[in-house]
């Protein structure tokens, strides 16, 4: 039986259950090993004044304090070198690091950080996508796409109508905190081991802040508890900490955020203000779309541009509008620097899309899914930039999913009860998504894999890719175990590890089995080829491979013997670059995209009329995932992302105070979905019989896409709302908190009874949303 | 009278001496016995990473109950028996809980793992009900799953429940020295700290007399948050868990009288046909893990003005029995707290019992909560109003808020208004008007000042639509 279609368990599940899968602070501590933490600034923005640090100098069981002077290099950052490991002069928001301590113990760390005085002068800070671009302050250049004449549509147009949207960030809440711990070793050279998604970044990072060569650099990493985005680049920190102050004193030194500290001082998923405008005609056909989106980048470039342009190249999700402008701009703001985060600017994408959508069918008073069938991409329709929709599920995924989720049905028992309930509102809303696969920067979309054939059989592989929960690992193996049809568990996935596999990308942008997967395959194609070479002229043939039936079988084990005795290689390194994709970021054409992943979600909501609080009564997902290498895997991966979007559209409030501290710091007051804020009905059902040509195994990529699906979740509420005063289109920020969603109605209650008293504008700590 | 901690651990004895005993068990666990198993995301009761389960003495052999051992301190579990995830499985043999989390594809990530293969063994100890599942799992986060596939692993233990963690865990013999451990008193001194645990309430109140700055420590809920997150920790700790005679809840025909050691799971096992209402507060109260270690008295005593419990006493007009060096005094709760967690409690006295007085059955009494989100949330707002009908006229209302001010709050103006008139709808719009103007919320980082005045004045017609289904069913 082939492994590939197999519910196999996820490689660590045993481990996981036991508590004997380690993470990074769980590593045993190592003979001499240090602690290392830093100091942060006390002001979003400011100028160092004085930095006494004599007191913690000498606090028993320190070891050393260092400052920006001690680092050989202090410049660094992910893309641009627009990052200081340690504020020099100027810190650039709330928390950030300027100094080190490292002692023997977390306690007389923590001891030892109460001693050190910073001054910093204070100095006028930024902290909103309104100030930074009424001081035009922003990151990078803009961007455009833009297709067709949107002026003369709009125009043109029976219907239009603008407005302002705005979109909280989100916190990537991974459970384990960033960490690391750097391992001196002989003549320069060090291994960092670190919780992250980038192993290759980390080598080159802490390689630059050393002043070494990445030679002497290697970064390993065997699993993290969890990234989603956060541990793309900002890993480095711990990293670079770490390694500094191994370097420095010749000890190992390791460095585990705090959890409230890892809040505190790294990015987010970026906030971002929507100013759009549209035209449509009386059946809701969409002619012209125009947005102007800025994100709040935070202090520096990070990956904020790649975001946006992730977020311009997904503005119209899965419709066809035949003219559209898109722009989009980074704000610099003092605030931590916002990040990758699952979905990478294009859930801020869909949900503005969605937006527009559910105001066309409250403004013509038509069922919204209307909307969006009419709009929907048909085959071999083109997107505004250029690439060609192939192999499209979407009409298909929309119609079953209209069908399976009795979607009529509900729709007019929804209006019903909305007409006769005093206490609750409810709401239903389909969207669709249409995710783009491969990184938008070309270079990123190439991997390598290293596979070893043991002499007794069993099989090593390593890859550049990492594993964070999402299955990377037992993939592999399964391609692996179909490839040479030997069973599973012959298979062990090694420790990911820049000593094995150089110059990778980071596991990122829901490709990293497509990328590592094929690079693997290759690997064993070569080996299979050297193997099949020598059993064919020895007219033997392995019993599980194709081949001629006249030669006498033997088993695999067998076969590695005999080709290891013949001196036939059993170790290869594979290679893949992903072909044909191409853009150009200047004028916003090109075909960035190897495939795009499909699917759709029905979602109905529950309003409390006076509590404010929403209620998701069902959920049915349905996606076309191609042929799944594991099925259970991808579920858990659609379930999984579109619970965390759900969060992000309802109960993730990033709250902050007026000097630019993050106030919902914690599991206390940061609040990610709980097991009962999953809907009691949640039906996931995937496209049967699919297959992705283009792509490993006829498979697609799962990762990113199924957050967006969420986007549902936040159409249904706001669809509820407009049940209240039909004609009127309700406003709705995004997320729909309890507080939204009350403040919002009473508004609307407000402005029917023309009684205004309990409309006092909304919370200073809540973005609005106000009309133009 | 013991200078020790002793406990067991996985079936074998720990003994922990001196300032060991005053790290917390998570702390313990990793740090100190080298067991990475059991993980510390939150450090304040919030997600459940840290879940073991503590065996204490119950009726027919150790009881188990799920626990956040990030918030719990060594000395706490002297005398019981912690199991944590290492100690569940037998020889390569997965415990059945572990084994369904790996045939449902329970995990992802696997960081939250142990602690939700606890709070499982917890549910499954209390009968592997299919219906709580969800309910026992309100204090554990996962931000990988979507939990789904951790509740199909619940339903898959449903289909065949697991033996008793006594059963596959307890060596033979261990239950009874647990037994004769918890008979004795403690005193614990390590590196300028001290606990003190007497098992006469006049031990423990003449030591408050002679040391009115020890903190008293329940449940630790409390404590713990505040040393693993600001640092403070005191230096004289008086427990009274050892105290007998503050054990227990007991019923009468219009009183309850629960006693200060008295957890809120015990007072939700005891009350729940009594106070229907109460059972749902006390659920969103905190996690399971939260429950069987916090108790009543600790949340009147840390006095916040988000205290769930408190609306609730104060409509009741709860009394209080509160022992000092002149004996037991008996005051209610409305009046008790004079400001931020200030309160009419002198530093040489302790809360004993909570006595609440049962309405009558034809009275109206609803909870409400508002959080941002529903379970394991801090309230934003909180309510509880008492209504009694003379027919369609309210002849007497209580109401008591939180989350407005800098202690509960009753509101008496909005009281007085709504007594004497016609239960209807427009008398409840207008009350909320009343409660709107009889408050004063601030904004901070779980509302704003608008969103609490909006709750405020809404819970009223909330409670009037609530009330209204009820009669109609009623007349049905």
């Amino acid at each position: 039986m082939s492994a590939i279609g197999q519910s196999t368990p996820h490689e660590s599940a045993s481990e996981h259950v036991r508590g004997s899968a380690a993470y990074l602070d769980d590593l045993p501590p190592i003979r001499g090993e240090l602690c290392v933490d830093f100091v942060g600034s006390s002001v979003a923005h400011g100028v160092i004044q004085s930095i006494d640090v004599d007191a913690a100098r000498k606090a028993p069981g320190i070891v050393a304090v260092f400052t920006a002077s001690d680092v050989p290099e202090n410049m660094f950052g992910p893309s641009v070198h627009d990052e200081e490991v340690l504020a020099q002069q100027v810190v650039p928001f709330l928390g950030y690091p300027v100094l080190l301590i490292a002692g023997e113990s977390k306690a007389a760390v923590q001891q030892a950080k109460k001693l050190v005085r910073v001054e910093v002068d204070a100095q006028p800070a930024i902290l909103t996508i309104d100030d930074a671009v009424a001081a035009g302050q922003f990151i990078g250049p803009e961007r455009v796409i833009r297709s067709g004449d949107v002026d003369a549509a709009l125009a043109q147009a029976p219907h239009r109508l603008n407005g302002e949207f705005s979109i909280g960030g989100q916190e990537h809440f991974y459970l384990e905190a960033q960490a690391a711990l750097a391992v001196p070793h002989e003549a320069g050279q060090m291994v960092v081991h670190s919780s992250t998604q980038n192993p290759t970044e980390i080598q080159i990072l802490v390689a630059r802040v050393l002043k070494r060569s990445m030679a002497q650099i290697s970064c390993m990493c065997r699993r993290m508890g969890g990234g989603f985005g956060g541990k793309e680049t900002q890993a480095a920190w711990p990293a670079v900490f770490a390694a500094l102050v191994a370097a420095r004193t010749g000890r190992p030194a390791r460095c585990v955020f705090g959890h409230e500290q890892d809040f505190q001082t790294t990015g987010k998923r970026h906030e971002y203000r929507v100013h759009y405008e549209f035209g449509f005609d009386d059946v809701g056909r969409l002619s012209a779309y125009r947005a102007r989106f800025y994100s709040n980048g935070g202090f520096s470039a990070d990956l904020s541009l790649a975001v946006m342009e992730r977020t311009l190249l997904h503005a119209e999700n899965a419709y066809h509008i035949p003219n559209v402008e898109f722009r989009g701009r980074v704000c610099r703001t003092n605030l931590p620097s916002n990040t990758a985060f699952r979905g990478f600017g294009g859930p801020q994408a869909v949900a503005a899309m969605e937006n527009v959508i559910e105001e066309v069918a409250a403004h013509l008073g038509i069922d919204s899914a209307l909307v969006r069938r009419r709009n929907l991409y048909g085959n071999e329709q083109t997107t505004p930039y250029g690439q060609p929709v192939q192999n499209n599920t979407l009409p298909e995924l929309f119609d079953r999913l209209v069908t399976t989720s009795s979607y009529q049905v509900r729709r007019e028992e929804i209006q019903a009860f909305n007409e006769q309930s005093e206490t609750h509102l409810r709401g239903i809303a389909l969207t669709p998504v249409k995710f783009g696969i491969s990184f938008t920067r070309k270079t990123m979309n190439q991997a390598n894999a290293l596979v070893h054939v043991q002499t007794d059989g069993t099989i090593q592989v390593s890859t550049g890719g990492t594993e964070m929960g999402q299955g990377l690992n037992t993939k592999l193996r399964q391609i692996v175990a179909d490839e040479f049809a030997v069973a599973q568990d012959q298979v062990v996935i090694l420790p990911t590890s820049t000593e094995r596999n150089h110059n990778t990308s980071p596991t990122a942008a829901s490709a990293s089995t497509d990328l590592n997967g094929t690079a693997a395959l290759n690997a064993c194609r070569q080996i299979k080829a050297g193997m099949a070479a020598l059993l064919a002229d020895r007219k033997l043939r392995i019993a599980e491979w194709p081949g001629d039936a006249s030669y006498s079988p033997i088993s695999f084990v067998d076969a590695v013997r005999l080709a290891h005795e013949e001196r036939v290689d059993l170790g290869a390194r594979g290679f893949y670059a992903t072909p044909g994709i191409e853009f150009d970021r200047e004028t916003g054409r090109g075909t960035p995209f190897l495939y795009f992943t499909n699917g759709a979600a029905v979602t109905e909501v529950e309003i409390d009329r006076w509590l404010g609080d929403v209620t998701v009564r069902r959920v049915d997902l349905l996606m076309d995932l191609g042929r799944m290498i594991n099925p259970a895997i991808d579920r858990g991966q659609v379930v999984g992302g579109f619970v965390q979007g759900m969060g992000w559209v309802t109960t993730e409030a990033l709250v902050y105070g007026s000097g630019g501290q993050l106030l919902s710091d914690s599991a206390t007051t940061y609040k990610i979905p709980n097991v009962t804020d999953v809907p009691a009905d949640f039906r996931v059902n995937f496209l049967e019989r699919h297959d992705n040509p283009v792509n490993l195994c006829g498979s697609k990529a799962m990762g990113e896409p199924p957050l967006l699906l969420a986007v549902s979740v936040w159409a249904a509420v706001k669809q509820a709302l407009g049940s209240l005063s039909p004609g009127r289109i309700p406003q709705l920020s995004l997320p729909a908190t309890n507080e939204e969603v009350l403040l919002r109605l009473s508004e609307l209650a407000g402005e029917a009874a023309g009684d205004r008293h309990s409309t006092n504008g909304v919370a200073a700590t809540m973005p609005q949303t106000a009309r133009k | 009278m013991r200078d020790h901690v002793r406990f067991f651990l996985n079936g074998r004895q720990e003994i922990v001496r001196g300032p060991a005993a005053f790290l917390t068990v998570a702390e313990y666990l990793r740090d100190v016995r080298g067991m990475p198993g059991t993980k510390v995301v939150c450090a304040e009761g919030d997600c459940g990473a840290c879940t073991v389960l503590v065996g204490r003495p119950a009726e027919h052999g150790l009881r188990y109950a799920a626990i956040d051992c990030c918030i719990q301190f060594v000395h706490q579990i002297d005398a019981t028996h912690v199991v944590t995830v290492e100690g569940l499985q037998r020889g390569e043999m997965l415990h059945p809980v572990q084994q369904a989390m790996v045939d449902c594809h329970g995990s992802q990530c696997g960081y939250c793992t142990p602690g939700f293969v606890m709070a499982l063994a917890d549910w499954a100890e209390n009968g592997c009900k299919r219906e709580h599942s969800r309910i026992a799992l309100t204090g554990n986060l996962c931000r990988c799953t979507g939990y789904l596939p951790i509740l199909d692993a619940a339903d898959q233990l449903a289909k065949s429940p697991p033996a008793g963690i006594a059963a596959i865990v307890e060596p033979p013999g261990l239950m009874q020295a647990v037994v004769e451990l918890s008979k004795d008193a403690l005193r614990i001194v390590g590196d300028g700290r001290s606990l003190f645990a007497p098992t006469t309430l006049a031990e423990a109140v003449a030591y408050k007399a002679a040391h009115p700055g020890a903190v008293i420590v329940a449940g630790a809920t409390e404590l713990g948050v505040l040393r693993n997150k600001r640092g403070i920790e005191p230096v004289e700790l008086l427990s009274l868990a050892r105290v007998k005679e503050l054990d227990g809840i007991e019923i009468a025909a219009d009183v309850i009288s629960i006693g200060a050691n008295a957890t809120f799971g015990q007072i939700e096992e005891t009350v729940l046909d009594r106070l229907p209402q109460f059972r749902r507060i006390v659920e969103r109260f905190g996690s399971p893990q939260i429950r069987h270690v916090a108790t009543l008295a600790g949340n009147i005593a840390n006095g916040s003005p988000i205290a769930d419990s408190l609306p609730l006493l104060m409509v009741l007009d709860a009394e209080l029995e509160i022992a000092g060096p002149g004996g037991i005094r008996r005051r209610k709760i409305n009046g008790f707290y004079t400001g931020y967690k200030k309160k009419d409690l002198a530093k040489d006295e302790i809360i004993t019992r909570i006595n609440l007085p049962l309405s009558a059955g034809d009275e109206m009494l609803r909870l409400y909560k508002s959080s941002r989100r529903t379970d394991l949330d801090i309230a934003t707002f909180g309510a509880a109003i008492r209504m009694k009908l003379d027919g369609d006229t309210i002849q007497s209302a209580a109401i008591a808020y939180s989350g407005v001010a800098a202690t509960v709050v009753r509101l008496p103006e909005t009281e007085r208004f709504l007594a004497g008139q016609v239960f209807e709808r427009g008398t409840f719009t207008e009350a909320g008007r009343q409660a709107r103007r009889e408050v004063q919320p601030i904004t901070d980082v779980r509302g704003s000042a608008d969103f609490r005045l909006q709750l405020c004045e809404n819970v009223l017609t909330k409670f009037w639509f609530d009330e209204r289904a009820i009669r109609r069913e009623a007349a049905v």
